[in-house]
């Protein structure tokens, strides 16, 4: 790009960006004031009016986002030269007759140029992060009599500007991700493809070998540093932490100074506060050794492609008798059905998770109330509680359903039993009585069908077994937000 | 007395229910048949904390409330394995001064350890009180 095309273009964009602001501010402020309309009682149009105005605000802080990565992508010489590589690589490949490998390389450019882009964008964020300053005093102490002076500016747009970089950081991380994961699926296809047509001709052969020596690397080194990147977004630790607490403490300061000097910024501080309530669990989250990480796009249209929200219908636990002489046990049908198995898993049920909606609101209604929680209206409680679990979602493979689920789970209380009874422990009862807890947690393979491995939680309840939870092992475990985005993909 | 609240619950149709509720009113514990493997748990709120404790409601009282308060009086923290998922609840004894925090480790109270351990009591004797009524009578609710 010439250095007038590139002054340009940064013109441009930088009037863009003063506009795309405005809106964010506007937009936040409209989807504020139709949270404070959710009252009781219960009102599903009121909720949904509010959750679509969170997201067009969204979609607003989602725009300046787009526009700090357009501000990079055509000015920043790092990344144009990855850019400009990357289109070459791929026009390539694009010739009639280009090779596997011309491909495989297109994609390899593809992903280093979105991966320059995240590493700038987290750059980006932290300086915006740090940018926020704290405030004058520790506002969750008692209400100071002489609290400081309103600031001047009052750092609510520093807010907004770090809110924005946030969203860049996740957008961006979430593509370099798609893009690593993308290599390894085209290895896959023509690992597949090569495999199929056994035996290879030597030149064949060595084709083959050059595509799949690039696996290990696609998986151990592009793909693990998109997941690392997307692992710095926890907002438990770090630059997001940083700015979670200092947009709760302006939160909660602004609003016990505005009792003593009214200021309208009190308003945006709970705006700002508000999406990133929401955006706190989009993010990474680490809890007990296990990590949880958003998906990508294709997954999320794949998984929301099997999702019914159609509710379990029967009774909540069924029976059954173990074969050799392992004894009745219970299958807890209410929970697993309607929170592991697709087909039953109803948004708003006691098991899954909330209604998208609802969901939206409530997460936004936290943030509001930050420092007056208990200034919520019974409407506004009930769907900040609900939006207030965010447990992962570990769904059973495709095949598992309401038809066949009760066998699999008598599968494998049974192969349990058969692994683990002994001549004094001849019952599944006995056996979880000599059990710390009198429970037992595991993973183990069932037959089915389908054929899968299923992780499970059992315990003796009212002296009989009982399995409480049975859940995918090693397959798609979403995260609230996650599944929230499925839920409104599917329409629900 | 301490500025934060901790309510049992357990999960129902759309919204959370206080225990308070179920021991008040037959027809809507006879939902609850198994109450302490009912799903549900605590939720610990102030003035800017909204933190749940959220699992099988009988293994949190067991565990984190009465197991919480006794490790708070000896000075102790103590963590929480949930059930049904692959997480954990903590509670940290820092100078004094106990933390809770949720399995997002987002949400943190922090509170005198005695503060902390009354309020559990207090929940976890809520609980108590209901799994102490007599089953409900089959058909009732």
């Amino acid at each position: 790009m010439t250095e007038a095309a590139t002054k340009l273009a940064k013109h441009l964009a930088t009037a863009a960006q003063a506009t795309l602001k405005a809106q964010q501010l506007t937009k936040a402020n409209a989807a504020r004031a139709s949270v404070l309309l959710v009252v009781p009682p219960q009102d599903d149009v009121k909720t949904k009016k509010a959750a679509d105005d969170i997201l067009l605000a969204r979609d607003a802080i989602n725009s300046v986002a787009q526009g700090l990565m357009n501000d990079l992508i055509l000015t920043d010489p790092a990344v144009t030269t990855l850019r400009d590589a990357a289109t070459k690589a791929a026009a390539e490949a694009a010739v009639p007759g280009g090779s596997r490998m011309a491909k495989i390389k297109a994609l390899q450019a593809r992903c280093a140029a979105d991966r320059k882009i995240a590493e700038k964008t987290g750059t980006a964020f932290d300086t915006a992060s740090d940018a926020v300053p704290d405030t004058p005093e520790d506002p969750v102490a008692t209400l100071a009599a002489a609290l400081s002076p309103w600031p001047a500016p009052t750092p609510d747009a520093l807010i907004r500007a770090a809110i924005a970089a946030s969203e860049a950081k996740m957008t961006s991380g979430a593509k370099w991700r798609e893009s690593a994961e993308a290599i390894l699926k085209a290895i896959d296809v023509y690992d597949a493809e090569f495999k199929a047509r056994m035996p290879l001709s030597p030149a064949e052969t060595t084709e083959h070998t050059d595509i799949t020596d690039l696996r290990t690397n696609a998986r151990n080194v592009e793909l693990a540093a998109a997941l690392a990147f997307q692992q710095t977004h926890d907002a438990s630790t770090g630059k997001f932490l940083q700015l979670m607490d200092r947009s709760k403490r302006w939160t909660i300061w602004s609003r016990k100074k505005n009792t003593v000097t009214a200021n309208a910024a009190v308003d945006q501080f709970k705006d700002a506060n508000g999406f990133l309530n929401a955006m706190s669990i989009e993010g990474y989250k680490n809890s007990l050794g296990s990590d949880f990480t958003p998906i990508g796009r294709d997954e999320l249209a794949k998984i929301a492609a099997t999702m019914q929200n159609q509710g379990y219908p029967g009774p909540a636990t069924k029976s059954a008798n173990l074969g050799g002489g392992g004894g009745p046990v219970d299958i807890d049908m209410e929970h697993i059905c309607g929170r592991h198995v697709r087909e039953g898993y109803e948004f708003g049920d006691a098991d899954s998770g909330p209604k998208p909606d609802e969901q939206i609101v409530g997460r936004m209604v936290k943030g509001m109330f930050e420092g007056n929680l208990p200034g919520r209206n019974s409407e506004q409680v009930r769907l900040s509680q609900n939006a207030g679990s965010t447990k992962p979602n570990s769904l059973l493979p495709e095949d598992v359903n309401l038809g066949n689920f009760e066998m699999i789970a008598v599968e494998l209380m049974q192969k349990v039993f058969n692994a683990e009874k002994t001549v004094v422990n001849d019952t599944l009862t006995k056996v979880l009585q000599a059990l710390p807890g009198q429970e037992k947690a595991d993973a183990i393979d069932v037959t089915g069908p389908p054929a899968c491995r299923i992780k499970y939680y059992m315990k003796l309840s009212g002296g009989t077994p009982k399995l409480i939870m049975a859940c995918t092992d090693g397959g798609d475990q979403i995260m609230m937000p996650d599944m929230i985005g499925a839920g409104k993909a599917a329409g629900i | 007395m301490p500025d934060f609240t901790v309510t049992p619950y357990v999960r129902g149709p759309g919204r959370l229910i206080p225990l308070s509720e179920l021991l008040a009113d037959a027809s809507l514990r006879a939902r609850y048949p198994d109450i302490e493997d009912a799903h549900g748990g605590i939720e610990i709120l102030d003035d800017s904390t909204m933190l749940f404790v959220d699992d099988l409601l009988g293994i949190v009282a067991r565990e984190f409330l009465e197991g919480g308060a006794a490790a708070l009086r000896k000075g102790e923290g103590t963590a929480f394995r949930h059930r049904l998922s692959d997480e954990q609840s903590t509670i940290t004894v820092t100078d004094g001064m106990a933390t809770v925090y949720d399995a997002d480790r987002l949400e943190k109270l922090t509170c005198p350890p005695e503060d902390l351990a009354r309020a559990f009591d207090a929940a976890l004797a809520v609980y108590q009180s209901l799994i102490a009524l007599p089953p409900p009578a089959a058909g009732a609710g």
